[in-house]
């Protein structure tokens, strides 16, 4: 349905309710505290809208906004309401929403009215209490003292006998990011997992409403920095949007070239990963090794190995030369030559199809009700691509179908890192077509008015990111709000797990790959 | 030579009666006929006979590269790949193998020629494939194992007519092709070859 | 004892991290990388015992005698295993020695791992004694092979005898593929364990070690390469032991002692491509492994026994 039908058919079974419809595919909807649920209630169950996020705002009083998508046509459905001090819990109708709320309660002090699930989120037990980092009172850069006594955080325990609990983490024996997982197992199967993350909250959002907005795009490209470029990208889409600004086609065919040249080395690295934790040494290495030649590739053309940046709103910031288009089109060939080569080698070793087929499946009922975006979704027969829904840049032209598999284990998971990888290499070559003298460096200084807010949306490598900002005084945002495709994804993989060895949780763990940097913010 | 092939026809026949993957079995058949067919040559060099050369070249020719084809390009259309829950489990049919081939051993004490036994085992062995397993395409294998048994009996044999010889490989030829062209039709009518399902068709 | 064995299995002893070095060189390249210098394992050898011990606050007296227990143990085990040199004199070598001090090995590194009290070594030492469990009845059944092809319980007596001709090389063949199996189990290779891996979850042998520092952990590491040696030492000399030197002139010393050094090498060399061309088995898969290995050796005695 489309956005105008959307609206008239809300304002028919509520009449005297209040919406407006922002920037082509934005409609704010304003409710109030008595009649959130029932709206929300209404939204799901007679519009078949998706939850993307719940985040708050603080202006005189509090703003709890809901974010709806409609994957089919495109849009966005907010529903907003202002409180007090009271947060009503959606937990229950809106699947995973007691993760948006408890961070809520966590950075403002709001109270969750209706709760399942009240436990902290984001402060673990040393924060001082009644300390409300994003609320405006709070001083960007005040420093919080660590507690001595602590109390306790509840996991979900087995306590018949035979089962034990193993704590892995935050300080791992290899080096990877801090996260804590308890397992419940009985002998090798695991019974149940628990994921605690937010070690890596580094207040990011606080940070973004202190910075000028023309500085802003390097922030966000370090709220994780295997998804640089497309975090970059949509801060670059929300600004556009608010201003309605239009590119020219060879600039949007750039940013779709570095889009997927990210893409393409972090499927490389994550297949990898998956040969190297089989122990299947040979693909590792050499996999590790393709992801190392477009690294080098990106350094070369843009000066940044992860090209840190080079999109920024309303321009690019590096120039792209013909001789850089040839370079490019000879690595990815190289590239594209020796990859196929080592597929073979992999679809074809007995030990390794093993290992991943078979293993950590996550059911299509169980990856809908956690509204899990993005390729490990994909894997579970949910047909969803931002690229595809949400059309951005020359993907409208280019991305015809969508790469996906029924069962959701690893293995499905594996093939459609390598669909997408070679989606990839078509669409660079693809686009490029386009750019057919250099392009230049073009970039201006960008000054917004207070009061105008925006949401864009992109596909990262991990899946659906979603940005919203609203302008304040003095050139910068008041609030910006990122729903990662991480924060939601997580969930899956404590389903993926379930009936798994405790041996075969590394496979699982790398198969999702989900960052704990951009779920942590 | 002889001892070395021997030995590689028996390792290929135990790991075949334990593995479950649908394409290590084909690997593993190929290598044991290639073996035999080489033993063949052996023999025909040893002994100076030239039938014993005929036989090698037919077995090669049949069983390395005729039949393994039929049998790749049904396995082709199968979507899983390997047997999913035969009748007798994992690691027990390694061991129960290794039990039976013991057990000839003792039994055929007497004889002193050793491609006698190891044609035996083969025989043992592709029996055990047939009865223990429920996807069509292994209980083929294990029927062309049998083959390769008979095939090693009578080199063992001193005077076997050449004629003979020929009729039994082509008759090996032509139920391997029968057999691929029904599986591929089992596949076909039932999405599977778990011949389970066969018998929903009686009643 | 004559002093030409202790002096080869000193040499033996000495030099088990180079082989170990070799090894991890031969698997970089087969890889398509540097890799680290063939004496890396010395220098991490001696890192480890200028460094000092962290001792966990749960532990008992098993963590302080423990290490020196193990070394001991391995230090013994490298007598007992003929190397280039075959006397008149069987020292040692009985095979019963051999397989009760690998136990003991076994036995101490599981204790450790339950000492530290930390759920990854218990999870480590259930899952070396689950993969032991399969493996022990083919050492046995190795043993029993060597017994009646030879005729003797001695492994020196039986590589001496071996080396004369070998009367059922079938057999052989098939009792030497098992034993490389069983190799692989107890020490912990692809397929059954991967000794690179970082993750503590799936780790089998290292996890019961994560728990110790300085010089436990050199004893220990120091115990894994030299039974890793002798286990390959066993393998060259029992199996395909052509080239000993039954008396002690030089020249034949010294052509003995570089056939076994090329024979480990090349062992070395299939270890390496084995373990970069496959991945590891899932935990409960790999007992049909072992059970196939198992069907080896059975027959191998079956044949053997009956001629």
């Amino acid at each position: 349905m489309r956005l105008q039908e959307i609206k008239d058919a809300i304002l028919a079974g509520n009449p005297g309710l209040n919406t407006e419809i922002k920037n082509k595919n934005e409609l704010f909807v304003y409710a109030d505290k008595d009649n959130i649920i029932k709206i929300t209630e209404c939204m799901f169950r007679d519009f078949r809208m998706y939850f993307a996020g719940e985040f708050c705002m603080q202006e005189d009083m509090f703003v709890i906004s809901v974010i709806l998508t409609s994957r089919k046509q495109g849009y966005f459905v907010i529903i907003r309401y202002e409180t007090e001090g009271e947060l009503i819990s959606l937990q229950g109708l809106a699947n995973q929403s007691g993760l948006f709320e408890r961070e809520i309660r966590d950075l403002f002090g709001l109270e969750i009215v209706g709760a399942i699930d009240n436990r902290h989120l984001v402060k673990h037990e040393e924060w001082e209490k009644d300390v409300y980092p994003l609320c405006k009172d709070f001083t960007y850069g005040r420093k919080i003292r660590n507690l001595n006594e602590t109390e306790v955080y509840r996991f979900k325990e087995v306590t018949n006998g035979g089962g034990y609990q193993i704590p892995v983490g935050p300080v791992h024996a290899g080096i990877i990011e801090p996260g804590h997982f308890r397992f419940s197992a009985i002998g090798e199967p695991i019974e149940n997992l628990e994921i605690r993350l937010m070690y890596k909250h580094r207040g990011i959002e606080k940070i973004c409403e202190n910075t000028d907005i023309n500085r802003l795009n390097l922030i966000l490209e370090r709220v994780s920095g295997e998804s640089s470029v497309a975090y970059a990208e949509a801060y670059a889409l929300l600004i556009e949007k608010i201003l309605d600004y239009n590119l020219p086609e060879d600039i949007k065919a750039v940013r779709v070239v570095l889009l997927e040249l990210e893409r393409t080395y972090n499927y490389l690295d994550d297949i990898g990963g998956i040969c190297l934790d089989v122990g299947f040494s040979y693909p590792a290495k050499k996999f590790a090794y393709l992801s190392e030649m477009i690294h080098q590739l990106c350094e070369r053309i843009t000066g940044s190995r992860f090209l840190r940046n080079v999109i920024v709103p309303c321009g690019l910031n590096s120039k792209i030369t013909l001789a850089n288009k040839a370079d490019i089109l000879e690595t990815l060939q190289m590239v594209e030559k020796r990859f196929d080569g080592l597929l073979d080698i992999t679809l074809n070793a007995v030990s390794f199809l093993d290992r991943v087929e078979d293993t950590g499946i996550v059911e299509n009922k169980i990856a809908k009700s956690l509204n899990m975006t993005g390729v490990v979704a994909r894997a579970s027969d949910i047909h969803y691509d931002v690229r595809k829904s949400f059309p951005y840049e020359i993907y409208q032209s280019l991305k015809k179908e969508i790469n996906f598999e029924k069962t959701g284990g690893a293995f499905e998971r594996y093939k459609i890192k390598i669909a997408e990888i070679k989606d990839a290499f078509l669409f660079i070559r693809q686009a490029l077509n386009l750019v057919e003298n250099d392009v230049n460096k073009c970039r201006e200084k960008i000054n917004i008015e207070p009061g105008v807010e925006g949401f864009s949306i992109v596909e990262t490598v991990k899946g659906e990111l979603i940005v919203y900002g609203k302008t304040g005084l003095n050139n910068r945002f008041e609030r910006l709000y990122m729903r990662t495709p991480s924060f939601m994804n997580w969930e899956g993989l404590t389903f993926a797990v379930l009936g798994e060895i405790v041996p075969d949780f590394p496979l699982c763990n790398k198969s999702f790959n989900m960052s704990y940097s951009e779920n942590d913010r | 030579m002889l001892e070395i092939l021997t030995a590689v026809i028996l390792i290929t026949a135990i790991i075949m009666a334990g593995f479950r993957r649908i394409n290590l079995l084909t690997k593993g058949f190929r290598i044991q006929s290639l073996a035999i067919g080489l033993l063949c040559f052996a023999l025909g060099y040893l002994s100076g006979e030239s039938h014993y050369y005929v036989i090698g070249v037919l077995t090669l020719i049949t069983k390395t590269v005729l039949i393994p084809h039929f049998m790749n390009r049904s396995i082709k259309e199968l979507s899983a790949n390997r047997e999913m829950d035969p009748i007798i489990n994992g690691w027990w049919s390694s061991v129960i193998a290794g039990i039976f081939i013991a057990v000839i051993y003792v039994v055929m004490e007497g004889f002193n020629s050793d491609f006698i036994i190891a044609g035996v085992v083969l025989l043992v062995t592709g029996a055990l494939m047939l009865v223990a397993r429920k996807k069509a395409i292994t209980q083929m294998t294990g029927f062309l194992v049998m083959e390769n048994g008979l095939v090693l009996l009578e080199l063992s044999m001193i005077k076997m007519g050449l004629l003979i010889d020929i009729l039994i490989i082509l008759e090996v030829l032509l139920i391997s092709a029968i057999m691929a062209i029904m599986i591929f039709y089992i596949n076909k009518v039932f999405h599977s070859v778990n011949t389970d399902y066969l018998s929903n068709l009686k009643d | 004892m004559s002093i030409i064995y202790i002096i080869q299995s000193l040499l033996l002893i000495a030099g088990a991290p180079l082989f170990v070095g070799s090894l991890r060189r031969l698997k970089a390249v087969l890889r398509g990388y540097k890799g680290a210098p063939v004496l890396q394992p010395y220098y991490e050898l001696m890192k480890l015992f200028s460094k000092g011990r962290v001792l966990s606050g749960n532990s008992s007296f098993i963590t302080s005698i423990a290490p020196a227990i193990v070394l001991a143990a391995s230090i013994l085990l490298a007598f007992t295993v003929p190397v280039a040199y075959i006397g008149s004199d069987y020292g040692l070598g009985n095979i019963f020695v051999i397989i009760f001090l690998m136990a003991i090995l076994k036995f101490m590194t599981v204790l450790i791992g339950l000492d530290s009290a930390s759920a990854f070594g218990g999870m480590g030492g259930s899952r070396e004694l689950f993969i032991s469990m399969f493996a022990e009845p083919i050492g046995f059944l190795t043993a029993a092979f060597l017994y009646f092809e030879a005729g003797s319980f001695n492994i020196i007596e039986i590589t001496y005898i071996n080396s004369r001709g070998i009367a059922e090389p079938a057999a052989h063949i098939m009792a030497a593929v098992a034993f490389l199996l069983w190799i692989a189990a107890e020490n912990t290779r692809i397929p059954v364990d991967n000794p690179e891996t970082h993750l503590e979850l799936t780790m089998i042998h290292e996890a019961m070690l994560l728990d110790l520092s300085g010089r436990d952990l050199a004893y220990f590491e120091l115990s894994t390469y030299l039974k890793l040696t002798v286990s390959m030492a066993l393998f060259v000399n029992a199996f395909i032991p052509f080239g000993i030197a039954a008396s002690a002139s030089g020249s034949f010393l010294l052509t003995a002692f570089v056939l076994f050094v090329v024979k480990m090498l090349i062992m070395l060399s299939m270890l390496a491509v084995t373990e970069t061309i496959m991945a590891k088995f899932r935990l409960f898969r790999a007992p049909e492994l072992l059970a196939t290995s198992f069907c080896f050796a059975l027959t191998a005695i079956a044949i053997v026994y009956l001629h």
